[in-house]
């Protein structure tokens, strides 16, 4: 097949510097395309490209990144996925040195972006004043923001929007967690779309960036159209055909907690439960959260609409509205907090996305309240007592955090603001992984969920390579099929074939976000999900480029080994920030299976070409193009 | 007496999230026969795929492991049934 090179592969990428007020703009190398195809991939290329290990995070030199992927803006397989990066001030070895930061995101902001003529926004410096940038077709202004610096990210989009009188303008904005640059603020779009979990938000307000919106009107001009309409029209009848797609739709993620209590891991280990009978847990289930739903809403090019949107119609609560929350919001915002009554998840859920600040942030508010109990957070350092079940409590924590007040201000620097704390404090610090502090023990019950969120190229997050098959109770058979004839036990106690499986997953998934499709459209949840042929067809159908299977494993390879050598750059690559973190053992048996997860690592890393080390070999950086990382 | 506890789509397609069965049978497969008669087919189009064995769109599991159609079920036991996903 003949590559046919125009379209949406002549996109725009813009360099804007805050401090100097300038845009720089380019296409988009199609070489990146052919190394990284986009998203995560080109994203994390740039970064590579652009930080150094002693890049301060929240100064001028760190990149936002702002990165659409293959597909971002077309009607199909999810598309409305993209990834914001930057160098994390959340997880790094100091307050001032990076780790990798990244987060994939949905919503509608990707699809708006896309037609105005733009693919990639880097942004550096930092404005001596708030600004926000208005994008539209193939045009980028610096406008001042002094009028919406204060506002919580829901009055921010309305007001962005009632200024350019157009409903249909996008934004990515932060909220006053971002602008007190509260180093685990998120980026927020629509109701509850978040870049979250590395701290994006604080690198947006470490540039008094407040919001990016954008509105476009260009076509994208794709290489076969009626053949892609065609295959989006196919594969949407196939999803929406599958009892797990629709049982997303009509009650979303919420429903793991049912299953996670069901199988006894995750939020369902009892000891996650905070003491909670399995019973009372159920207050919270997916069911109970029906009677306040308005009905599920999607991200953009996507069929599935897996999140509900609520309103609290009465009581204490009234008026309490929003979208969510996900099964990660029902245990940080609900469990880990003792709440069991779903009105006031959904109160809160809706409080942090307004304030900007990432649903786990719940989990901070649970470890202050323990510290409290322990005599090391005392009265002298709050206004009231800490307890659980104070609903109002929890606002007001919330919100401190985010102003960075009082107690709040140290709770807002996250691991770093136990050195404000007395001593004794230091001991009852949470786990961490590659630095990411503040993870949550789930329990080592399912082997290939810890081992996947140990080994995560991205610090302690599980979507690097969610193998989510596992629990499925899939036929050996089954499994060994589908992992190119390895044989992958379907037993969640067992560690046979477990590192395959999590490598296998780590390279599917780059390939995925790279490609711009969302993960719960990927085998995550299905055997008989798009994968590697559906992604051929799809990027030839829509770019022209001619990718074949082995071809974009080799990317999905590319793009893994790159974030691995990031993260060695940053001091967090070696074999030692692959293990079980020892705030995890609490028993001699699971200090047993540590040793196994160890075990697990030799086959890992060969499967990846690197060394026993955890470094990548030189042969297979050469293999993938990614030699001159060596020297950086 | 088997316990059956149903939570997520099936619970709302039943409008049931707990079915006490007197149970006479031997396996999950006749519990499932049994739910069958009792609430109509919709219990096995859902919970059986094409082939007549368990769909891995749900589980069920018995004291936090999943049980199969073989699998012997004690009067006295509790199941639970739910939707699966693998991730979210």
């Amino acid at each position: 097949m003949a590559e046919k090179v125009e379209g949406i592969l002549c996109q725009k990428i813009a360099y804007i510097d805050l401090s100097r007020g300038t845009v720089d703009m380019e296409v988009v190398p199609l070489e990146w395309h052919r190394r990284f195809l986009g998203a995560r991939g080109i994203n994390m290329h740039l970064i590579s490209r652009l930080t150094k290990a002693d890049t301060d995070p929240l100064g001028p030199d760190n990149p936002l990144i702002i990165g659409l992927g293959l597909i971002t803006g077309l009607p199909g397989f999810g598309s409305g996925r993209y990834n914001i990066t930057a160098l994390s001030p959340l997880t790094g070895p100091s307050k001032n040195r990076p780790n990798i930061g990244d987060a994939n995101i949905g919503g509608h902001f990707g699809h708006e972006m896309r037609h105005t003529g733009f693919d990639y926004l880097v942004i550096t410096g930092q404005s001596p004043k708030p600004v926000y940038l208005l994008i539209t077709n193939d045009h980028i202004e610096i406008k001042d923001a002094s009028h919406l610096w204060g506002l919580d990210t829901w009055e921010t989009q309305k007001v962005i929007q009632r200024e350019h009188r157009d409903e249909r303008m996008r934004s990515l904005c932060i909220g006053p967690a971002g602008e007190n640059v509260a180093r685990m603020a998120c980026i927020i779009t629509g109701p509850k779309d978040a870049a979250g979990g590395s701290g994006m938000g604080a690198v947006m307000g470490s540039k008094k960036l407040k919001a990016i919106a954008a509105r476009g009107s260009k076509d994208l001009a794709v290489a076969h159209p009626d053949e892609l309409l065609r295959y989006f029209q196919e594969q949407q009848d196939i999803l929406m055909e599958r009892k797990w797609i629709k049982a997303l739709g009509r009650l979303g993620t919420p429903l793991m907690l049912a299953i996670a209590v069901a199988g006894g891991y995750g939020a369902g280990d009892e000891k996650t439960l905070m003491g909670k009978a399995k019973e009372e847990a159920k207050g919270v289930f997916a069911e109970n959260l029906l009677p306040y739903s308005l009905g599920h809403s999607a991200c953009a090019g996507c069929a599935v609409h897996c999140r509900h949107r609520y309103l609290v119609a009465e009581g204490p609560y009234a008026g309490a509205r929003g979208e969510g929350p996900e099964y990660g919001a029902l245990h940080a915002l609900g469990l880990a907090l003792r709440i069991t009554d779903p009105k006031e998840v959904l109160y809160l859920n809706g409080l942090v996305n307004k304030l900007g600040l990432p649903t786990q942030t719940g989990i901070h508010v649970a470890q202050a309240i323990k510290l409290y109990e322990e005599g090391i957070i005392d009265d002298t350092m709050v206004d009231r007592p800490l307890k659980f079940g104070d609903i109002a409590l929890y606002e007001s924590l919330l919100n401190d955090i985010a102003y960075r007040r009082g107690i709040g201000d140290i709770l807002a620097d996250d691991k770093f603001g136990y050195d404000r704390l007395p001593p004794e404090a230091q001991k009852y610090r949470l786990s961490s992984i590659k630095g990411a502090h503040n993870v949550v023990d789930w329990g080592l019950t399912v082997r290939e969920f810890v081992f996947g969120q140990i080994t995560s190229s991205l610090p302690g997050h599980v979507h690097r390579s969610r193998t989510g098959l596992g629990v499925l109770g899939l036929p050996a058979e089954v499994m060994q099929k589908i992992y190119d004839g390895h044989p992958v036990s379907p037993d969640k106690h067992s560690f046979d074939g477990k590192a395959y499986m999590t490598w296998w997953h780590e390279i599917l998934y780059a390939v995925c976000d790279a490609v711009g499709c969302c993960q719960f459209q990927t085998v995550m949840n299905s055997p008989n999900a798009p994968k590697y042929e559906e992604y051929s067809k799809l990027i030839y159908l829509a770019t022209g480029l001619d990718m074949p299977v082995p071809y974009l494993r080799e990317v999905g390879e590319r793009i893994y080994t790159q974030e691995r050598m990031l993260l060695w750059r940053f001091g967090f690559g070696e074999r030692e920030h692959d293990r079980v973190p020892q705030g995890w053992i609490h028993s001699r048996e699971q200090e047993e299976e540590r040793k196994k997860f160890d075990g697990l690592l030799d086959e890992y890393y060969e499967l990846h070409g690197w060394d026993a080390t955890g470094h990548p070999r030189p042969e297979t950086l050469k293999r993938l193009g990614l030699l001159e990382m060596l020297d950086g | 007496m088997v316990k059956v506890k149903i939570y997520g789509t099936l619970a709302l397609d039943l409008n049931e999230s707990r079915i006490d069965l007197k149970f006479a049978g031997n396996t999950l497969a006749d519990v499932i026969d049994q739910m069958a008669a009792q609430y109509g087919s919709k219990v096995r189009e859902e919970l059986l795929d094409q082939e007549g064995s368990l769909d891995y769109a749900y589980g069920i599991f018995s004291d936090g492991e999943r049980v199969g159609l073989a699998t012997r079920i004690q009067d006295g036991s509790e199941l639970v049934i739910v939707n699966m996903l693998g991730g979210g």
